[in-house]
């Protein structure tokens, strides 16, 4: 485990809002000013993802959400709010994915430090080989302005 | 003597049933079957709900480009759709890749056959088998007899039971149930003892950390994981044997960490996930009679593991290619991903358009143009899908037939066409099993034979990547450092047209990517992947598809808890590509069943 922050953003990119997480990822990138974070584009590997998580003890999750916000607003939660919004409300487009990884990463004795996650309410999720829509990219900067300011 | 075998006929008549979606990680997958008044499934409906336009993303792009986006197109095995892109364009382009680069590539591929092979037994099927709240009232001691008298895996004390015990009831007890969260608990179909319940949860959780090494692999020699680089012409991997000059170059220091984990990796599959598949098998024997579908008559593979670099002959293919029909083992039929006549796609039953309906298109010909309506059955409450009507347009996977007929692809299928194609590691390996398990080679063609044969190919693949990391490890002693063919690199030397056919056997089955260049752009792009096959709904003659025909006949105990249809589903490891919302936007749970 070493002591760089974990920045991973998960989703499709080929799915309009629900490929934020990894646009996220490359802005992040871009811009320069996440220091020694270790910025993965996790995609949508699932399972695929517990070593890189595992391995970090604080940690960014970056994705699209649905949780009743307009289109394009940004939250963020903490740990416990992550928690308590699997349970069974859509926390995230692709939740299952990002919850069971979460779930079987504590499955097997891992308590980060720290586990944030900074998501854009998504406007669009059914259109297949579509960008982002416009609300969701114009949410871009400010989403990335707030991790840099995490860190 | 018994009659030649026949495809399962539908009966729409009974009670009818929707179960959507079926994957329990990710995927669009939804079934509607029919049960008659005992409960036996009459007539089974495959649907894929989610449009891919893959197809259309990468027109007018650099073909060398096409494999990153390729590789999304599925959200775990993007390798392969990156390895069947990188053969499709060098196919295309007469480039022939260096030795090194062919046995990295199958060390890329063995590789996520056999992470992914052990994945989806331990955490996407094995719930359907393993009861993980009887496990909680096993003996722990018990427990260790058990895991004892069926490997020598050392982790199997009664203290080590006792505790994973522990940390699950600790974990289903803070109300967090996550990967559990969806099983049929109690559903009488579970027929394990608690110890062996228990014996296979641990196994499940030792599996999640053990694939977490496994990946290392392609770390190495892809530079990164998750999405790995590749490249056309051979593989991104630069060899430095005397650790200096350019940082991340491969070096002995990395490839010992592959062979290391390598072999762990053998030993992992020798000695839990082979001795757990046998003891959970011997207690599902019932399951060698149900769920075969067209496994006992129509099987393709496309072949896989070239042995020489860009020799495709099948005897260089570690994984033969070939085609079984109608059930007659003693005839390999030829596979030519080029023969117009061999394989095409209809769209009778799929929400696409086609100018002329009557006929099915080889991919170089493919058309990708949704058309989404529904039959006069079909009905649409509120934005969601209350069911479909198989009469008419029904999925959005587009039915796939070798020279008409409805295949299954997957590791029963290479295995099958490596047994009767004399192969004889295949033989020891599935001849070895079916003499543990006494059953005969034609239990094979079942739901149990299609888990049995995945646990059997990993072990296979497992052998395989030894060996091949072996075989890389003495070129780079010879001194043959090459990875990459540049000399087609830049697209001034490329014709102005070029047609190239991909193959790949990815874990899950037959993989091809169809690719024409016009200008040094691309003008046509088609994917048909496994589960396009496996899943294919109904064709322009109304042959039923690969899973339709596996669920018709299989009795189940309780319609509204489909276990049985999971199960069956489950043994086909169904990718329907990715980025999946379960949820509907009120919050519904994951999988909705309703008996219409």
């Amino acid at each position: 485990m070493n002591g760089a922050p974990l920045i991973l953003g998960v989703g499709n990119l080929l799915w309009s809002d629900e490929g934020v997480g990894p646009r996220l990822i490359d802005l992040l990138r871009s811009r320069g000013r996440t220091g020694g974070a270790e910025l993965v584009d996790g995609g949508t590997q699932g399972l695929y993802l517990l070593p890189t998580l595992t391995e970090a003890d604080d940690v960014v999750l970056l994705d699209a959400v649905d949780v009743g916000r307009t289109p394009g607003e940004i939250v963020v939660l903490d740990q416990d709010q992550i928690s308590a919004l699997g349970q069974g409300r859509p926390l995230s487009l692709h939740q299952t994915s990002l919850h069971d990884l979460l779930a079987a990463a504590a499955l097997i004795g891992w308590h980060p430090r720290r586990l944030r996650l900074v998501g854009i309410q998504a406007a669009e999720t059914e259109a297949w080989g579509q960008p982002l829509t416009p609300v969701v990219e114009a949410a871009l900067a400010q989403a990335a302005e707030i991790v840099e300011t995490m860190l | 003597m018994t009659a030649a075998p026949a495809s399962p006929v539908p009966d729409a008549s009974g009670r009818r049933v929707v179960i959507d979606p079926i994957t329990r990680i990710e995927g669009h997958l939804r079934i509607e079957i029919n049960v008659d008044d005992r409960n036996v499934i009459r007539n089974a409906v495959s649907v894929g709900t989610m449009w891919r336009g893959l197809e259309n993303i990468l027109k007018d792009r650099d073909p060398r480009d096409a494999w990153a986006f390729a590789q999304r197109i599925c959200g775990v095995c993007t390798g392969t759709h990156a390895l069947a892109s990188l053969r499709a364009v060098e196919d295309a382009l007469g480039i022939a890749i260096p030795d090194n680069a062919n046995l990295i590539r199958n060390i890329m591929q063995l590789t996520l056959y056999v992470q992914d092979h052990l994945v989806h037994f331990y955490h996407l099927h094995a719930l359907d088998w393993v009861d993980v709240v009887s496990a909680l009232k096993a003996d722990p001691a018990a427990t260790s007899t058990l895991a004892q008298s069926i490997s020598p895996w050392p982790k199997s004390s009664p203290g080590y039971f006792k505790d994973i015990q522990s940390r699950i009831a600790k974990f289903v007890g803070s109300g967090q149930l996550g990967p559990f969260r969806n099983g049929y608990w109690g559903h009488p179909g579970y027929k394990l003892p608690a110890e062996a319940n228990l014996m296979a949860v641990a196994h499940y959780l030792e599996a999640l950390e053990f694939q977490r090494e496994i990946v290392k692999i392609h770390t190495v020699f892809g530079g990164k994981n998750p999405h790995p680089h590749w490249v056309v012409g051979g593989v991104p991997s630069a060899i430095n044997v005397h650790g200096s000059g350019a940082v991340g170059a491969l070096n002995m220091e990395r490839l010992n960490l592959v062979v290391e984990i390598a072999k762990r990796t053998q030993e992992f599959i020798a000695q839990v996930y082979v001795p757990d598949l046998l003891a959970i098998a011997s207690f599902y024997k019932d399951w060698t009679q149900w769920g075969g579908g067209l496994s006992s008559m129509n099987l393709l593979s496309y072949g896989e593991f070239p042995n020489r670099a860009n020799d495709t002959t099948n005897d260089n293919l570690g994984m033969p290619r070939g085609a079984i029909l109608g059930g007659d083992l003693t005839r390999i039929h030829e596979v030519d991903l080029k023969d117009p006549s061999h394989i095409q796609e209809f769209v009778n039953h799929s929400w696409y358009k086609y100018p002329d309906e009557g006929k099915g298109l080889h991919p170089f010909d493919g058309i990708t143009e949704c058309d989404f309506r529904l039959g006069p059955a079909g009905k649409i409450d509120e934005e969601f899908l209350t069911r479909v009507d198989e009469t008419a347009k029904y999925s959005y996977i587009k039915a796939p037939r070798f020279k008409g007929e409805a295949m299954e692809v997957g590791p029963l299928a290479r295995l099958v066409i490596g047994y009767a194609a004399g192969r004889a590691d295949i033989r020891q390996l599935v001849d070895g099993a079916l003499k543990t398990l006494n059953i005969p080679l034609s239990a094979l063609f079942s739901t149990l034979g299609r888990t049995a044969a995945r646990g059997l190919e990993a072990q296979w693949a497992a052998d395989q990547l030894v060996a091949t990391i072996d075989r890389l490890m003495a070129n780079i002693r010879n001194g043959d450092i090459n990875t990459c063919a540049v000399e087609k690199w830049e697209p001034s030397s490329w014709p102005s047209l070029a047609k190239g056919a991909g193959y790949c056997e990815a874990p899950r089955g037959a993989l091809g990517h169809w690719v024409v260049i016009k200008d040094t752009r691309i003008s046509n792009y088609q994917c048909v992947v496994p589960t396009t096959w496996n899943a294919s709904p109904r064709d322009s003659q109304g042959k039923i598809g690969t899973y339709e025909a596996a669920l018709i006949g299989t009795p189940m105990a309780d319609p509204s808890r489909p276990l049985e249809v999971l199960r069956t589903i489950h043994s086909f490891d169904p990718c329907l590509a990715c980025a999946t919302h379960l949820y509907g936007p009120d919050g519904q749970p994951i999988v909705d069943v309703k008996v219409v």
